[in-house]
């Protein structure tokens, strides 16, 4: 096929050269908002990292630690792109933080799998759901845990998290008032956040309640 | 621990290079590494191989990772399959795919601990079944339908109009239309929609409810290695 030249272009009509030249603006529009990305949200991640790591001083272990931090976050803002642009599923949120645990080099005892994970929620509730698996495996890793699991169960519009480790457990009654844990009791969308003894450790549990928006097992069409 | 012939299929060369030394390093293992799909061919004539490790998405190719694992399966049905991948929303189709119709012996999470990858391929090599990675397996969701097989896809093909209407769809561009299938087969739009119709039933057993011409076009490129044998 011959190539087109800049003359035929100029020859089609006044509509098919709008059209084009729309084209050409959306795709130049495109292009611009991957630049504009790339420089906001991974380079200024990448510089972080960078300098998180000049402060620490470099060893392999605090450089592969960081670069572990590095691909977490932008995981967490990937999937809050995701969550935006209409919503995501149950397994989409929950694989962010079981490569998390994964990266740190936990052990995972037991991760949900099976047809909850194909449950779409709708921005809101995912963004509800993704909170409390942040805060609640956050909380097992900072407690030391060698090993941690995450279970997950629905019951209408109530969807349960619960998180296991070995860390040994805490009082739930003792924790300061204004730390991630105790905060997810003060919102309206969490329920009876509990914690229980479990085989070789403790659970926390908690019900996060997701409105009428919710699609089951769409994500299979 | 013995030195087992592997053969690896990944689009992303400088990691697959890097994944591939480390399998080296780290068993003695001799790994034949390959970065597209249609470069398995050639490596099949220095198996047969004790384990494939293969990547799902190419991009660059009009293949999947599944035109790999059947071809490798077809010509060495006791070589191991794995898969190596991200697991990502854009993948997971296409694994649950490779999952539901091959012997996938198990499926390694590309961003999991290196070590904790070549552990799990160390297990295989030795005769053990390692679990899917649990970044994977959150991603899988449903259950197989008891009767899908590769053999099922011929009740995709009940009469010779639905031959044309899957080669249509295979051989359209993206984003197929009705225009476009007609085009192609020289049916009459209604008849096009009918054989969709009629195909329904049998495309829930893929896990396909309601599609539309779109998503069945998918599924067709997808799992074009299982319609092959009846176009």
């Amino acid at each position: 096929m011959a190539p087109v030249s800049d003359s035929a272009v100029s020859t089609l009509p006044s509509e098919a050269r709008a059209r084009r030249s729309s084209r050409g603006r959306s795709q130049a529009d495109e292009h611009e908002l991957r630049a504009r990305w790339l420089h906001d949200v991974v380079l200024s991640e990448v510089r972080l990292a960078l300098l998180r790591l000049d402060d620490r001083g470099g060893s392999v272990e605090s450089a592969r630690r960081e670069l572990v931090d590095l691909d977490h976050r932008l995981r967490v803002g990937q999937l809050n792109e995701t969550m935006l642009s209409g919503g995501a599923t149950i397994g989409e949120i929950v694989q962010v933080y079981v490569r998390r645990i994964q990266g740190l080099g936990v052990s995972l005892a037991h991760v949900t799998h099976g047809p909850i994970n194909t449950i779409r929620l709708e921005s809101f509730d995912a963004a509800n759901l993704q909170h409390a698996l942040s805060v609640m495996t956050s909380n097992a890793l900072n407690t030391g845990a060698s090993t941690v699991g995450i279970e997950l169960t629905k019951d209408g519009s109530r969807v349960t998290v619960e998180v296991v480790d070995d860390a040994g457990g805490f009082d739930l009654d003792a924790v300061p008032i204004g730390r991630a844990l105790s905060n997810l009791s003060n919102r309206a969308e969490y329920h009876n956040l509990r914690r229980h003894a479990a085989p070789r450790g403790s659970a926390v549990a908690i019900d996060v309640f997701i409105g009428a928006s919710t699609t089951d097992g769409t994500e299979c069409r | 621990m013995s030195v087992s012939s592997i053969l690896l299929v990944d689009d992303a060369a400088a990691l697959g290079e890097l994944f591939a030394r480390a399998l080296a390093k780290h068993g003695g293992h001799e790994v034949q590494f390959v970065a597209s799909v249609s470069e398995v061919d050639a490596a099949l004539t220095r198996g047969p191989f004790d384990l494939a490790i293969v990547d799902l998405s190419f991009p660059q190719e009009d293949a999947t990772g599944i035109d790999a694992l059947v071809e490798i399966h077809r010509e060495h049905p006791t070589t191991l399959l794995a898969i190596s991948t991200q697991g990502d929303r854009w993948v997971a189709d296409t694994l649950r795919d490779a999952v539901e119709l091959l012997p996938i012996a198990t499926v390694l999470s590309k961003s999991a601990p290196l070590d904790f990858q070549l552990g799990m391929i160390e297990s295989l090599l030795t005769g053990e079944t390692p679990p899917f990675d649990p970044a994977i397996t959150v991603m899988l969701g449903r259950d197989r339908h008891p009767l899908r097989t590769p053999e099922r896809f011929a009740e995709l093909f009940p009469h010779q109009g639905h031959l044309k209407l899957w080669e249509a769809l295979i051989a359209a561009d993206h984003e197929v239309t009705y225009q476009q299938v007609v085009d192609h087969t020289s049916l009459k739009l209604n008849t096009i929609k009918n054989y969709r119709s009629q195909l329904l039933p049998e495309l829930r057993v893929h896990g396909l409810h309601d599609p539309s011409l779109r998503d069945m076009q998918q599924f067709a490129w997808r799992c074009r290695a299982f319609l092959a044998p009846f176009l």
